[in-house]
């Protein structure tokens, strides 16, 4: 939701452009002169547009919010904390931005001030970006489920645009109501700036954030666990709704294994987004993150997670472990390849890994080179098309995993090769089987 | 010969007549910014690297203003071409904004951490990239209606460009020890290339 308060920044970014130019339309064209015979004065041109404003951004603020929440709704199981002081938030600075326009407009007759201003709001919020001081804070994603203190970060905002708002009026005069707004206004802004960072739930959210720091933090939170099939899930408590969706692909890949494997499964812990990767975490637990797949990308979770699962049953490197460097190893040619990629066909249709080119710099002397990545379900392992082909005509085969089970220590021992499984698998050799290209996997 | 003799008479003038007060607001806050980055402790890569950048975009919007010639539609049959007169402008805009650029970066680095790779070279081309964009969407403007506003438009258009690369991140704004690093700056240079031809195409004479 920090995300989608950010979006009310982009918004309030045109509109804070749209509101200075329509504040500093008296100067264009001689503008000023022409409106001097009109009855209504310069004041209430001034209060007339902070209105506008006011409902321009509120408008716009509440439509491109509820279109973008809406839109994450469609087809998904939506988790986490609904936070509706949040998402006011991101109203209210867009609010804020189109004040701040009119104020500028008001007080610096350069076209050049509102570009500056909106570069100025982008620049704190990613130099401060944990700040409470901000108008909006986007990386409270730190930490799944960290208390946040929205209500009195939303007051505010609030007060900041009652200052704005009447420093732009004050630019016509100084009567006592307007000098008492601004007073007040500054005042309420300290009074809640205060109670947002000292209040309890400030202190937590540093807490959290300090703990972030720690090798485990990834996973810390990550204790509502529930036990299925004889495998444990944990997540976060905001995200249990996931756990039926975890279990959807990781249960069909356990009940194909045979049952002493099923003993010895790591847990499937969810982690967060940012932060350290202890290897004792990555070797205990499969580490499925705070997204998951919808209108069709949940077919690539799913494939994933049971990819996961079917690699810490053979003794496969997973997502973030690497066996032969970080290029990643090669599992063509051996006979585990076929046995992994007909387990994740339990769930889903295994499909062939991707590959990116990546530049290195070389420690030391900063030279430079390309490197190309495997990047498959797995993680860093390559198979080839040989694999892929044997694992789909098994997967045709209806006792496929009765001789998988029977022949289970030898296929999935890295010293057997493609040739000497099949007759284990009752496959008859097709295409000419595969050599591994880079360091095989051990 | 004749264009050279041209060139170089018409370089006071142009100049004089360019509005150099965005520019000089954006430069005092570009330095403004880069003294502000992380005060009183060393700058650390991510830090550096999003001053240099917000600047970079800064400065191409406030550049985009010196190619605002209010004149230009009476400026016809002065001897100098459109063409001319714009490169003088945008030429003049640009060397400024990346004077301050260099200035607020050079201040920034003198205050980083040494022993990591800061990037500079990278920063360095996107920092371009930003500049002549800045010049290019408001001499797009500029040809429609030379008007001051025309820079706003062309502010408008280049924060928004700015804006939406922002969402996928790690392939346009990586930092300098990410992979994707080198592949981030082949786009960034190949976009420079594109926006410098834009803007040596819309500084052609506009036709009324």
């Amino acid at each position: 939701m920090a995300d989608t308060a950010l979006t009310g920044l982009v918004v309030g970014a045109g509109l804070m452009l749209s509101a200075n130019l329509a504040t500093l339309r008296d100067q264009r064209g001689d503008a000023g002169e022409l409106f001097d015979p009109v009855p209504i004065r310069v004041d209430a041109r001034t209060i007339a547009t902070l209105l506008a404003c006011v409902v321009a951004g509120t408008v716009l603020g509440v439509a491109v919010i509820a279109a973008q929440v809406g839109s994450m709704l469609v087809n998904s199981t939506p988790v986490g904390r609904f936070d509706l002081a949040e998402l006011a938030n991101g109203v209210l600075v867009t609010i804020l931005m189109t004040t701040v326009g009119v104020a500028a407009g008001r007080w610096t007759p350069g076209l050049i001030a509102a570009p500056i201003v909106i570069l100025l709001f982008f620049w704190a919020v990613f130099q401060f970006a944990t700040s409470w001081l901000l108008p909006v804070v986007p990386r409270a994603d730190l930490v799944v489920g960290a208390p946040r203190p929205p209500a009195w970060h939303a007051l505010y905002v609030l007060a900041l645009i009652l200052v704005f708002g009447a420093a732009a009026v004050l630019r016509h005069g100084h009567g006592p109501y307007r000098v008492g707004l601004v007073t007040v206004g500054t005042a309420l802004a300290v009074l809640t700036a205060t109670m947002s960072l000292t209040s309890p739930e400030a202190a937590l959210m540093r807490k959290a954030i300090d703990r972030s720091k720690t090798p485990t933090s990834i996973i810390e939170g990550a204790d509502h666990c529930v036990s299925s099939g004889g495998v444990t899930y944990c997540s976060f408590p905001s995200y249990t709704g996931w756990i039926p969706l975890w279990e959807q692909a990781v249960a069909p890949v356990v009940a194909a294994l045979p049952s002493e494997v099923r003993t010895t499964l790591p847990t499937v812990r969810q982690r967060t987004a940012t932060g350290m990767i202890d290897p004792q975490v990555l070797a205990d637990n499969i580490l499925p993150g705070t997204t998951w797949g919808r209108n069709g990308g949940e077919v690539a979770s799913r494939r994933w997670l049971a990819a996961q699962m079917a690699a810490a049953a053979t003794g496969l490197p997973r997502e973030g472990q690497y066996s032969g460097g970080r290029a990643g190893c090669d599992l063509r040619g051996q006979a585990r390849a076929i046995v992994v990629l007909w387990l994740i066909g339990q769930v889903e249709r295994p499909v062939l890994p991707g590959r990116s080119s990546v530049y290195v710099r070389e420690r030391g002397n900063g030279a430079e080179r390309a490197r190309t990545n495997v990047q498959s379900d797995f993680g860093a392992v390559d198979y080839g098309a040989a694999e892929l082909a044997y694992a789909e005509r098994l997967l045709t085969t209806a006792d496929a995993g009765d001789r998988i089970r029977a022949g289970w220590r030898k296929l999935v021992d890295p010293a057997t090769n493609v040739d000497e499984a099949l007759p284990i698998l009752g496959l008859t050799a097709g295409s000419a089987a595969s050599k591994a290209e880079g360091t095989p996997c051990t | 010969m004749r264009l050279g003799r041209l060139s170089v008479a018409a370089v006071p003038p142009v100049i004089r007549a360019v509005d150099w007060t965005p520019l000089a607001a954006a430069s005092v806050t570009t330095i403004a910014l880069a003294l502000l980055t992380t005060p009183g402790q060393p700058i650390q890569v991510q830090n550096l690297t999003v001053t240099a950048r917000m600047c970079g975009v800064l400065l191409g919007v406030a550049a985009g203003f010196a190619v605002v010639d209010t004149a230009d539609e009476i400026s016809a049959v002065t001897p100098a071409p459109r063409w001319l007169r714009q490169s003088i402008r945008a030429l003049g805009a640009f060397a400024v904004a990346a004077a301050v650029w260099a200035v607020a970066v050079s201040v920034m680095v003198a205050r980083a951490v040494t022993d990591v790779d800061l990037g500079i070279g990278g920063l360095i081309v996107e920092a371009a990239f930003w500049i002549i964009t800045g010049l290019s969407c408001a001499a797009c403007a500029v040809r429609f209606q030379p008007v001051r506003m025309a820079a706003v438009a062309g502010a408008a258009v280049t924060l928004g460009l700015a804006v939406s690369t922002v969402f996928d991140r790690e392939r346009f704004w990586p930092l300098p020890q990410d992979d994707q690093w080198q592949a981030a700056h082949v786009i960034w240079g190949v976009g420079l290339v594109v926006v410098t031809t834009v803007l040596l195409l819309t500084n052609r004479e506009v036709r009324r």
